[in-house]
């Protein structure tokens, strides 16, 4: 009998890291005007133009990037209700608003934003329970706990919170085979344990995880390929070797995979000519798995000429140190 | 200006929205690919389907979204009939349903009454149809949903009965199917057992989703989302039979003999037998001496093992039957580990606790080795730790079976093998 087979093979020529096509790639990305394109992704713009930041300050080209232009625009998205959204006239919600003050920290410009106000609009999307909402209609989700916990941190303000109940609720979402799903009772999924080990490495609660339970199912995520999926029997997907490294790398069990055929797999997703990376190899490039591919090299191979990355915030670890900030991680 | 870009947009969004409103039942959305063709209307409809020609996808789509935004910016100073910004909306979230902002603006029309919730779900189902994994479609249908229970409440014909939910429930499974590993689709069908069990619904209920799902994932043994669902399941019925005050209406024979059967496999000695056969006795009512209330404990015990059993027995057979699926032995980790807390949990308190049911509460490992050390079981043991043991027995001696089956199949499926044995002994059942 024929057997699903999920996972790809790899071409036999590996290429090298191309930099300066995926600087020119993503530097080009934001000045495509192609109407039909915009309007189908503005509603992330924020997060895309985070991506595509944090790439280039991995690559040493973040002052070839328009810092006014990106400060009058984040400027723009703050809503009275003091949350920022992806775009002007879109919704504010803890995602975009977390976009927003990964970029001015980057750019140290918080100065530009109304910070009080971002901090009351976070803290009232804390429910009873310690989750938190996206917006003001009321979806939960612990990507929404990581956008909240993340940005108060970085704002300095965690105390506006009730942290405590933000980790248990965290922890409710923890499953037997240690991983965390988007709920409680929800499927383990690579994403939410990055979102999930994030959380507990800023508010110093990583004791609370079954580190080996856990670092082992994500070395599962590794396919014969090199590349890592998110879940079981997934396709391979060069984000998720974001996902599933930072969440080891804050556990401590970076070493427990092959780097180097992980190390291959990325690298065969580039686009050649155009630059950028893609999901799998041979598929269309986009900035966001441009950034994870990056942000995966820089925590396996301190070789690769890219500035080392905080696997908790995903931001270059240079910010982080400027800002005071020590997420916790484990031993190995 | 906007206007004279596409002439057309205006009334192929009323098309659109006048045929989906014409026709509740329309379940699913198509693109069609063909090029323009000026005698012929873009919108297509046949019994429950939907269609639109390809060629007017991006200029639609950038007309709708201009005219949005554009509402947006100017909402202050010029009203735009509620009616007509619905009907933009539809037309942008059929084709691009991932912003989350024109979900919003559907949701303060249906807050301020200008659109039916019920309605609401009818007329953006076909999105689904053609996204079957957007997370936006289904948050907006489990905020629309506790609305639109309220509004059924009032007109069902049999209370306890919602409609409403049980298309849901099928919407779910429509997107499980049309999209393999659906997380959103299963994690929404959780919202809506969660929903209907607040409400205090008898249909759809614990019962049905445990048969129809059963059916479904043995068709879909590679889906790991949907063997994760049946985990939730699985804990929620064997905690709905342990908890509720009156013995719970279940005549599942079979399942129950299932389960004899099940604790028998591992070749008891005759002590053993005669043990089995007592507790077998008293499940069916079949002796005096033991007083009501331990009578419906054990039966109430035993048909909550009853659920872990069968589950265990179809999973058994599908590894058996089908080559190298992961989630199949994901699954089988899963029983493997619930089996041990059971045991160790009734052992530990002679009931099961609803709080330690929660995974985070067996951070550490839960170890079904103190269980297995033991010699043989007497006549004298707790009639409910020895069902555990029986099963815990069983269920190794089944192991053995089915790995010498599997493991002839190449190294792939050893992988997979040696990962769950690896497993067993972490957790004692080695």
């Amino acid at each position: 009998m024929t057997t699903v087979k999920h996972d790809i093979e790899l071409p036999s020529n590996i290429p090298e890291l191309l930099l300066e096509k995926h600087a020119n790639y993503l530097i080009s990305y934001g000045t495509n005007k192609d109407e039909y394109n915009y309007s189908q992704t503005e509603h992330m713009r924020m997060s895309g133009m985070y991506w595509g930041l944090t790439a280039l300050d991995l690559m040493g080209k973040l002052e070839q990037t328009n810092k006014e232009e990106v400060l009058e625009f984040i400027k723009q998205c703050q809503s009275d209700s003091g949350g920022i959204s992806a775009s002007m006239q879109h919704d504010p919600h803890l995602l975009y608003t977390l976009s927003a003050i990964q970029i001015l920290c980057m750019y140290d410009a918080l100065n530009v934003i109304n910070v009080d106000k971002i901090v009351n609009y976070v803290k009232e999307r804390q429910q009873a329970d310690g989750s938190f909402a996206g917006d003001q209609w009321g979806e939960v989700d612990v990507r929404f706990s990581f956008c909240a916990v993340a940005t108060l941190s970085l704002l300095n303000r965690l105390d506006a919170i009730d942290v405590e109940k933000a980790v248990q609720f965290v922890l409710k979402c923890m499953n037997f085979d240690g991983g965390f799903g988007s709920k409680p009772g929800s499927e383990s999924h690579a994403g939410l344990i990055y979102c999930c080990t994030g959380l507990l490495s800023i508010t110093g609660h990583l004791h609370l995880i079954d580190a080996d339970r856990l670092g082992w199912w994500l070395c599962e995520r590794q396919l014969p390929s090199g590349g890592l999926n998110g879940r079981p029997e997934k396709l391979p997907d060069v984000c998720y070797s974001w996902w599933v490294l930072s969440a080891l790398t804050i556990l401590g069990r970076l070493h427990w995979i092959d780097k180097k055929a992980l190390i291959d797999y990325i690298l065969t997703c580039q686009d050649v000519e155009s630059g950028g990376f893609s999901d799998r190899p041979g598929d269309m490039v986009d900035p966001f798995h441009t950034l994870f591919g990056l942000t995966a090299l820089s925590l396996l191979d301190k070789n690769f000429s890219l500035k080392p990355i905080n696997p908790t915030y995903c931001m270059p670890e240079y910010i982080i140190d400027r800002l005071g900030l020590k997420p916790s991680r484990l031993d190995a | 200006m906007v206007d004279n870009e596409f002439p057309a947009a205006e009334k192929i969004l009323r098309d659109i929205e006048s045929t989906i409103r014409r026709n509740p039942s329309i379940k699913s959305f198509v693109i069609v690919p063909m090029e323009d063709n000026e005698n012929r209307s873009p919108v297509f409809h046949q019994e429950d389907s939907l269609g639109l020609a390809s060629w007017c996808v991006q200029p639609l789509y950038v007309y709708a979204y201009r005219r949005l935004l554009e509402y947006r910016r100017t909402r202050h100073q010029r009203r735009e009939e509620p009616s007509t910004v619905a009907r933009w909306l539809l037309g942008a979230l059929l084709l691009n349903p991932n912003v989350t902002t024109f979900w919003n603006m559907r949701r303060e029309l249906v807050r301020a009454g200008r659109l039916d919730a019920r309605d609401e779900l009818s007329v953006t189902r076909p999105v689904l149809y053609h996204t079957p994994k957007n997370f936006e479609a289904f948050a907006y249908r489990g905020w629309l949903m506790s609305h639109a229970l309220d509004a059924e409440r009032n007109h069902v014909a049999e209370p306890g009965v919602s409609p409403l939910a049980s298309a849901e429930v099928e919407l779910a499974e429509t997107c499980a199917d049309r999209y393999a590993n659906n997380y959103h689709a299963w994690s929404y069908r959780r919202h809506l057992v969660a929903l209907c069990e607040s409400r205090g619904l008898r249909h759809p209920s614990l019962e049905s989703e445990w048969r129809s799902t059963l059916a479904w994932c043995r068709r879909h043994v590679s889906d790991h989302s949907a063997h994760s669902y049946r985990q939730f399941l699985l804990r929620k019925c064997i905690l709905a039979m342990v908890s509720s005050e009156t013995e719970m209406n279940d005549d599942d024979t079979v399942r129950h003999d299932n389960l004899f059967v099940y604790m028998n496999l591992y070749e008891p000695n005759d002590d053993e037998r005669t043990l089995l056969e007592r507790i077998r006795d008293i499940f069916a009512r079949r002796v005096d001496g033991y007083s009501p209330t331990d009578v419906q404990k054990l039966r109430c015990y035993l048909r909550a093992l009853s659920y872990w059993a069968e589950e265990c027995w179809y999973n058994d057979q599908l590894i058996v039957m089908y080559d190298n699926h992961e989630t199949l032995w994901y699954h089988r980790r899963f029983l493997a580990y619930l089996l041990v807390v059971l045991t160790v949990m009734y052992a530990k308190h002679a009931c099961y606790r609803e709080d330690e049911f929660s995974d985070v509460q067996c951070r550490e490992e839960p170890s079904a080795a103190p269980f297995l050390r033991d010699g043989p079981l007497t006549t004298h043991d707790d009639l409910l730790i020895a069902a555990h043991v029986m099963l815990l027995r069983s269920f190794c001696t089944v192991n053995i079976r089915i790995i010498q089956v599997a493991i002839k199949r190449g190294p792939q499926e050893n992988l997979l093998i040696e990962r769950f044995t690896k497993y067993l002994e972490r957790i004692g059942l080695r």
